[in-house]
């Protein structure tokens, strides 16, 4: 199976490395579909399904845990898996996202295995 | 007001994100300011620590780490918009990781990091700045906290 993919980071640069990253991972990916912040990617979402989104926090308009507080209160965007891929590793910030909803949570700078694994983890993949 | 960090967190906040992403290494501390001519990135960051990071590197490294950041082989079709948005994001990246090192009990929210082409006046005294080197280029970091 193939996923759909939703990848919201203000930085172009960013999105462009975690599409390579996860595109020479292996990860089965059916599409990517790209936010520059969380308003864009509800828009995204309410108009188009995807399996898994991964959100950076610090976003300009919404930020990542606006977000997910808007998907928390979605009917149907609720149980859309979410991988929150930032730069903050404190334990106040991953809790608080986790508390939010976050399946997984994934801190820049990352090994490209370390992607592939969380998304796999997060999608119950089993990796042959 | 928090400690500024010692010169080997500044070194083990640089080295995890140039070599886990950026595949350059960091070097030993070299004396001197922040290169001529160099591509500078200031982050304000706030949350439990108020203050600025930033970061400059020679426009021969920039070039460089932006290629290698955007898996593009030839450096010379990357353009100056991509090298400031990767001098940005690496900015975001060491800060991040740098905060993070310096204790975990705090959160922090950090802005989106301000481009500055030109040289800029260097910071106010306090400003805690090292230099590296990166083998075809270096590297400045420099952190500086709000007085509380």
């Amino acid at each position: 199976m193939a996923f759909r993919v939703l990848i919201a980071d203000d930085s172009p640069a960013m999105r462009l490395v975690i599409r390579r990253v996860i595109q020479l991972s292996g990860f089965a990916v059916d599409s990517f579909v790209e936010a520059a912040d969380g308003e864009q990617a509800l828009c995204v979402l309410r108009r188009q399904a995807v399996d898994v989104v991964l959100t950076d926090i610090n976003m300009p308009n919404m930020n990542g845990e606006q977000l997910m507080i808007a998907l928390q209160t979605d009917g149907k965007l609720k149980t859309l898996p979410v991988v929150v891929v930032s730069t903050d590793a404190t334990r106040h910030r991953i809790d608080r996202m986790l508390d939010l909803g976050a399946r997984g949570y994934i801190t820049k700078p990352f090994q490209p295995e370390a992607l592939r694994e969380e998304l796999e983890r997060v999608l119950g993949v089993t990796h042959a | 007001m928090p400690e500024p960090p010692a010169c080997e967190t500044l070194a083990d906040a640089l080295r995890e994100v140039f070599e886990t992403m950026l595949f350059t290494c960091v070097y030993a501390e070299i004396p001197g300011g922040k290169p001529p001519g160099s591509i500078e990135a200031r982050l304000p960051f706030g949350g439990g620590r108020n203050g600025e990071f930033r970061l400059a590197i020679s426009p021969e490294a920039a070039r460089s780490i932006a290629a290698g950041f955007l898996g593009e082989e030839d450096e010379n079709q990357i353009g100056e918009a991509q090298i400031g948005d990767v001098v940005c994001e690496v900015t975001n990246m060491v800060c991040g990781s740098l905060l993070s090192r310096m204790g975990t009990d705090l959160a922090f929210d950090l802005q989106p990091p301000r481009l500055t082409w030109q040289d800029a006046e260097d910071g106010p005294c306090g400003c805690t700045a090292r230099t590296f080197d990166l083998g075809n280029g270096s590297v400045t970091v420099g952190i500086q906290f709000e007085q509380s």
